[in-house]
C-alpha cells in the first residue's frame, strides 16, 4: 500500500487554529504578567498577554506564538501537544511523593537548659523521668518509622535539648539502624542541638556513628544571647566554640547552623548573614518566626508585621549576592528552595512549602510520651492545648491508624493547594504549598482565607520578588541563582545565564 | 461617579459602599465569586439579585475610619476597580480551565498511571487527543495498544 502523507496547506500556519493547553497566569506589576503552565515553566511578558493568548489574538509569525508553543502553552495543528511529555515533567516535578513520609522527628527530650521566649515546648527541669522518652517508646516509635515506604529514611532526634538525654540517643541509634538494615533501609540521622552540653565524648560518638549535626545560631552576639536567654547569659559565646569543636571532631561539613527570627533580627540582616561568614557557613535560612505557642503568646516581644520581614528578607538577599558577586559563595535556603522549583524541572522535599503538604505525608514528629503528630508546628499546638493534629501514640496505634484516622482525614483534605480557594488559580501554585496546620493555627481552620493569610501574603511577595530579580538586566544574578540550584560554587558554573 | 466598561456597569454609592452590574453574557457567576472572595478580607459583597441577563453586586467596606492595626483607609473607588479588573482576569482563568479540563486529567493521568493509585480509568482518551482530533482521510500514526 502507498504511503500518503498531509498535504502542503496541512502545514500552513495561517490556517491553524490553536489549542490551549493548562495554565495559570498572574499580574506582576503595572506592565508585566507571568504565564505558568501545569508543569512550572513561566513566561514573563507585557500585561494583556493572557487575554491575547485566550482570545486568539495573537500573531502567529511572532516569537512569542513560537515561544509559547515550545514552552506547551498550547498547540497547533502543526505541532503535537506532546502530553506524554508534559506527564513527564509533571511526575517529575511531583517526585518528591514517591516513597512517601522520608523525614521522622523524634523528640527525646523536652527537656532544656535556654528558655527562649519564642520556644513553644521546652522544660527547665531535671525530671528526667517525666520529659525524657522511654526504652520502649524510642523502639515502638522507631518500629512505626521503618514501616514507612521510603527506602531512605532521615531520622531527625531533637528536643528540647537531645543531649541531656543522651542516653535515649545511645539507645534509639543502634536500634535504627539495625531495624534499617534488615529492611535494606538507607538511613540519615541528625542531631539538631544548641551544643551548649556537648561533651567531646558526645561529638566522638556523633562521628562515629556518622550523625549530622544542626545547631542554632541566631547572629551575633548581641541577637543570638537575646533570643536565647541561659544561666550566665553566654549562649553565644558557647555556641561559637562548641560549633568549632563540633566541626573539629565530627567534620567541618556535618555541622550546619540554622538562625531563628525575632523583632530584634529584623534590624539586623547584614550582621547576621555576616556573622555566618565570619562563622565559615556558605549556607543560611532566612526563617520567619513560627506563629505557634509561646511565640504566639509571647507576640509583643517576638511578633512583628510581615511587612517587616520581607523587608529583612529583600535586605537580607540583597547582601548574599553582593557576597556572592565579590567572590564569597553563600546561598539563602528559602530562595534556593523555590528557584528549584521556579528555575529547574524538579520539585523539593522542603516540607513547609509543598502540595500536597508536607504535614504527616513528608514528615512525621514522635513525641517524648509516644504521641504522633503531623509536625513539629502540631506537637507545639498540642503544648497550648489544642491535639488537632495528634495522629496517634506509637504505643497503641498502627501505621495503618495514623494514616486512616480522623485528624489524618481532616488534615490532608485542605492539604493540596491545587483544590484551595485562592490558589486554584493562582499562577504560583506549582511553587507554593498549602499549610493546613499554618492555617489552623492562625486562622482558625484547616482551609484557611487566602486574601488574609500571612503564609500567602508571603509568599506572593517573596516569588513576585524572585522574578524581579530573575528578569533583572544584571546576568551576575541569574548565575548565582544558577550555581544555588545546581548546587555548585559560582566559579565552577559552566553554563551561560539565559539571556 | 459611574463607570462602564465591556458587560460591566458601576455606581459608586457612598464613600464605603458601590453597586456593580455585570452582564450574564460576558461574565460567570464562578468567577464573580472568585473575585469577590479576594475582596473578602476588606469588604463585605452581597449579590442580591441574578437573573439569565445579569447580576447585581453590592460592595461594602468592612472598615470606614483608619485603625492602628490599618492606618491606611481603603478607598472604595480603588476596591470596585480592583474588583472589576479581577473578574476580567478570572473570566479569563475560567475560559481556559473550561477549555483545558480534558487534557489536564489526562496529563495528570498519565503522570500518576504508573502510580498504581487510580481508581477508575480517567475520563476521556488516553492517547494524544490532539492528534486524534484531527481529521484526515491520510495515514494517521498508528495508536498504541488499548488498555
Amino acid at each position: 500500500m502507498p504511503r500518503q502523507f498531509y498535504p502542503v496547506e496541512h502545514f500552513s500556519v495561517a490556517q491553524a487554529e490553536y489549542k490551549l493547553l493548562p495554565f495559570k497566569f498572574l499580574k506582576l506589576s503595572a506592565d508585566r504578567e507571568i504565564l505558568v503552565n501545569e508543569v512550572g515553566e513561566f513566561i514573563l511578558a507585557p500585561v494583556g498577554t493572557a487575554q491575547r493568548v485566550i482570545r486568539r489574538q495573537l500573531d502567529r509569525s511572532s516569537e512569542l506564538f513560537s515561544t509559547l508553543k515550545a514552552k506547551q502553552f498550547l498547540t497547533d495543528s502543526s505541532s503535537s501537544a506532546l502530553l506524554d511529555l508534559l506527564a513527564t515533567k509533571y511526575r517529575t516535578k511531583h517526585h518528591f511523593l514517591e516513597g512517601f513520609t522520608k523525614l521522622h522527628i523524634v523528640v527525646v527530650t523536652l527537656r532544656c537548659d535556654h528558655s527562649c521566649h519564642y520556644c513553644q515546648v521546652s522544660r527547665q527541669t531535671a525530671d528526667k523521668q517525666t520529659y525524657d522518652m522511654s526504652p520502649e517508646v524510642a523502639e515502638k516509635s522507631v518500629d512505626l518509622i521503618m514501616q514507612s515506604p521510603s527506602p531512605h529514611i532521615t531520622l531527625e532526634l531533637q528536643g528540647g535539648e537531645p543531649l541531656l538525654a543522651f542516653d535515649v540517643i545511645q539507645h534509639i541509634v543502634p536500634y535504627a539502624k539495625k531495624r534499617a538494615d534488615s529492611l535494606g533501609k538507607e538511613l540519615d540521622i541528625v542531631v539538631t542541638t544548641n551544643l551548649a552540653n556537648a561533651t567531646d565524648e558526645m561529638l566522638c560518638y556523633l562521628r562515629d556513628e556518622g550523625i549530622k549535626v544542626s545547631t542554632s545560631l541566631d547572629g551575633p552576639a548581641f541577637i543570638h544571647n537575646a533570643n536565647r536567654p541561659r544561666p550566665g547569659n553566654n549562649s553565644y559565646e558557647l555556641t561559637i566554640e562548641n560549633i568549632q569543636r563540633a566541626r573539629t571532631i565530627v567534620g567541618y561539613d556535618r555541622v550546619a547552623a540554622l538562625m531563628t527570627t525575632t523583632q530584634l533580627s529584623l534590624d539586623h540582616p547584614k550582621e547576621i548573614i555576616d556573622e555566618y561568614v565570619k562563622q565559615g557557613f556558605h549556607s543560611i535560612f532566612l526563617r520567619p518566626l513560627s506563629p505557634y505557642g509561646f511565640a504566639l503568646k509571647t507576640k509583643r516581644k517576638t511578633g512583628y508585621q510581615l511587612d517587616n520581614f520581607l523587608e529583612f528578607y529583600r535586605t537580607g538577599l540583597a547582601h548574599i549576592l553582593e557576597l556572592n558577586r565579590k567572590g564569597y559563595d553563600l546561598e539563602e535556603v528559602y530562595t534556593k528552595i523555590l528557584l528549584t522549583k521556579i528555575l529547574t524541572p524538579y520539585g523539593t522535599g522542603f516540607v513547609d512549602l509543598q502540595s500536597p503538604a508536607g504535614a504527616g505525608i513528608s514528615v512525621l514528629v514522635y513525641n517524648y510520651d509516644g504521641d504522633i503528630y503531623a509536625t513539629d508546628e502540631s506537637r507545639m499546638l498540642a503544648e497550648m492545648g489544642d491535639h488537632t493534629f495528634r495522629l496517634g501514640n506509637v504505643m497503641t496505634s498502627s501505621f495503618k491508624d495514623v494514616f486512616t484516622g480522623e485528624p489524618f482525614l481532616n488534615l490532608v483534605s485542605a492539604s493540596c493547594n491545587q483544590s484551595l480557594c485562592g490558589c486554584s488559580d493562582c499562577a504560583f501554585q506549582l511553587y507554593c504549598g498549602a499549610d493546613p496546620i499554618f492555617n489552623h493555627a492562625t486562622q482558625g481552620d484547616v482551609f484557611g482565607h487566602r486574601p488574609s493569610s500571612g503564609f500567602c501574603h508571603r509568599n506572593m511577595e517573596v516569588i513576585k520578588h524572585l522574578f524581579e530579580l530573575i528578569s533583572t538586566e544584571d546576568s551576575q544574578i541569574m548565575r548565582i541563582f544558577l550555581a544555588w540550584v545546581q548546587t555548585c560554587r559560582l566559579k565552577d558554573l559552566n553554563m551561560r545565564a539565559p539571556s | 461617579m459611574n463607570l462602564q466598561s465591556e458587560g460591566i456597569k458601576s455606581e459608586i454609592s457612598t464613600a464605603f459602599s458601590a453597586t456593580i452590574s455585570l452582564s450574564a453574557n460576558f461574565y460567570s457567576k464562578e468567577s464573580l465569586l472568585k473575585a469577590a472572595y479576594w475582596l473578602s478580607n476588606r469588604a463585605v459583597v452581597h449579590v442580591p439579585e441574578s437573573d439569565d441577563e445579569k447580576f447585581t453586586v453590592l460592595i461594602k467596606l468592612k472598615q470606614t475610619t483608619p485603625t492602628l492595626d490599618n492606618p491606611k483607609q481603603q478607598n472604595i473607588e480603588e476596591l470596585v476597580d480592583e474588583f472589576c479588573n479581577s473578574i476580567i482576569d478570572f473570566e479569563l482563568r475560567h475560559k481556559v480551565e473550561i477549555e483545558t479540563a480534558q487534557v489536564r486529567q489526562i496529563i495528570l493521568a498519565k503522570a500518576f498511571s504508573e502510580s498504581g493509585v487510580l481508581e477508575e480509568e480517567p475520563p476521556g482518551s488516553i492517547l494524544d487527543p490532539v492528534e486524534q482530533s484531527n481529521p484526515s482521510n491520510l495515514i494517521k500514526i498508528a495508536n498504541g495498544p488499548q488498555k
